[in-house]
C-alpha cells in the first residue's frame, strides 16, 4: 500500500503532478521492508527521467 | 572505531530526546493543552570511570529547551549557551528531524514504527503537591535504563496529537496516560546518570516558524538496518516500465522545453 506519497524535488508544476498521478495509479503491488521477520513500512524514492524526444 | 562511537552518540542523542519527551508526558484531568516553552537543567553523574560530567555536558548538553504545542515540539541542547542539537518534531509528515550544529546534513527519522520492543511503565496513584503543582510519579524500565519522572497534570498537552508517533512508542505513553510534563526526571543508565529538573515555564504562542528546518542544510533519512528493503512485486524492471509507458509529458512542460529528474517519495 502506498501512502505519504509527496515530492522530494520536483521540476515544474505540471510534470509534478504527472509524477505522482503516474505513481498512484500504479497497480502493482510492493513487497514491504522486514526487520526481524515483521513487515515494517518504510520510505522509498523513485527518481523519473522526464526528457524530451524531438 | 571513532565513527562507530561518533553514531553511537547520535542515537543516545536521539534516544535522550525522544526518550525524555515521549515518557515525560502523563494523566491530563483539565484538557488544559500547553504551548510554550519550558527549559530544563541537567547534571550528569557518571557510573563508570570512561565519563566524565563536563564531557556529557558537552555530549548532550546542561540546558535544554523545548518548545511544545499539540502535535510539534522542538527540542534544543545547549551547553553553557552553546547550541549542541536541535530536534524537531511535527504530526504533518511524522518525522523527527535531527539538526546537530556543525553537520551541514540535517538526518531524519520515520516516526511510524519502532525496532525495539515497548519499555514497561508504572505509574504510581498517589498524587501529590509540588510547588503547588499537582504531582505523580511515573517510572520507565528498558533493558537499559531505568528512569522515574515527576509528572505534572497541571501542565499537559493533547495525546491524539502524537498519535502517529510509534517511535520509542510515544503514542503507547500518549494513550496509556493522557497529558502531563515532567517537573523532574532522573534516567539511571549503566554508563551515567541524568537529573533534570525543570526551571522555568513560559507560556506562549508558537508559529509555524518554529518548527521550519534550516533551509541551508540538506535533509537526508537517517540509515536504518533493514532485513530487506521494499521492492516491486514483480520487480523494480517491470515497475518501471509500467511508469514510463504511462507517463505523459505534460503539454506546458514541453512547449517550455522542461527536462530534468523529478524524485518522488512514499512510505
Amino acid at each position: 500500500m502506498i501512502k505519504e506519497l509527496q515530492i522530494i524535488k520536483g521540476l515544474q508544476k505540471d510534470i509534478d503532478l504527472e509524477a505522482l498521478s503516474v505513481i498512484e495509479n500504479c497497480n502493482l503491488k510492493w513487497i514491504p521492508s522486514y526487520v526481524n521477520g515483521e513487515p515494517v513500512a518504510s520510505n522509498v524514492v523513485i527518481p523519473l527521467t522526464f526528457k524530451l524526444t524531438r | 572505531m571513532i565513527k562507530k562511537n561518533i553514531v553511537f552518540q547520535k542515537l543516545n542523542l536521539k534516544f535522550l530526546i525522544v526518550l525524555f519527551f515521549g515518557i515525560s508526558i502523563l494523566n491530563s484531568t483539565n484538557g488544559q493543552n500547553f504551548e510554550g516553552v519550558l527549559t530544563y537543567e541537567l547534571t550528569y553523574t557518571p557510573n563508570t570511570n570512561r565519563n566524565n560530567s563536563s564531557e556529557l555536558s558537552k555530549m548532550f548538553g546542561n540546558v535544554l529547551k523545548y518548545y511544545i504545542k499539540d502535535g510539534h515540539y522542538k527540542l534544543l541542547q545547549f551547553d553553557n549557551e552553546r547550541l549542541i542539537s536541535t530536534g524537531i518534531y511535527s504530526n504533518d509528515d511524522n518525522r523527527l528531524y535531527i539538526d546537530e550544529a556543525g553537520d551541514n546534513t540535517i538526518m531524519w527519522l520515520d516516526c511510524s514504527y519502532d525496532l525495539e520492543g515497548l519499555a514497561e511503565l508504572n505509574l504510581e496513584r498517589e498524587q501529590f503537591e509540588v510547588n503547588g503543582y499537582n504531582c505523580q510519579v511515573l517510572t520507565i524500565t528498558t533493558s537499559t535504563t531505568k528512569s522515574t519522572l515527576l509528572v505534572t497534570s497541571d501542565i499537559s498537552v493533547d495525546p491524539a496529537s502524537f498519535s502517529r508517533h510509534n517511535y520509542k512508542h510515544f503514542n503507547d505513553h500518549l494513550e496509556k496516560v493522557n497529558g502531563a510534563l515532567s517537573l523532574e526526571m532522573i534516567i539511571s543508565g549503566e554508563e551515567y546518570d541524568i537529573e533534570m529538573i525543570l526551571v522555568d515555564i513560559y507560556e506562549q504562542k508558537l508559529s509555524n516558524k518554529t518548527w521550519q528546518l534550516d533551509i541551508e542544510k540538506t535533509v537526508v533519512p537517517e540509515p536504518r538496518e533493514f532485513d530487506s528493503k521494499a521492492e516491486p512485486i514483480k520487480g523494480y524492471e517491470k515497475f518501471y516500465s509500467y511508469l514510463y509507458n504511462n507517463l505523459n509529458y505534460p503539454r506546458s512542460a514541453r512547449k517550455m522545453g522542461v527536462e530534468g529528474i523529478v524524485y518522488v517519495s512514499f512510505m
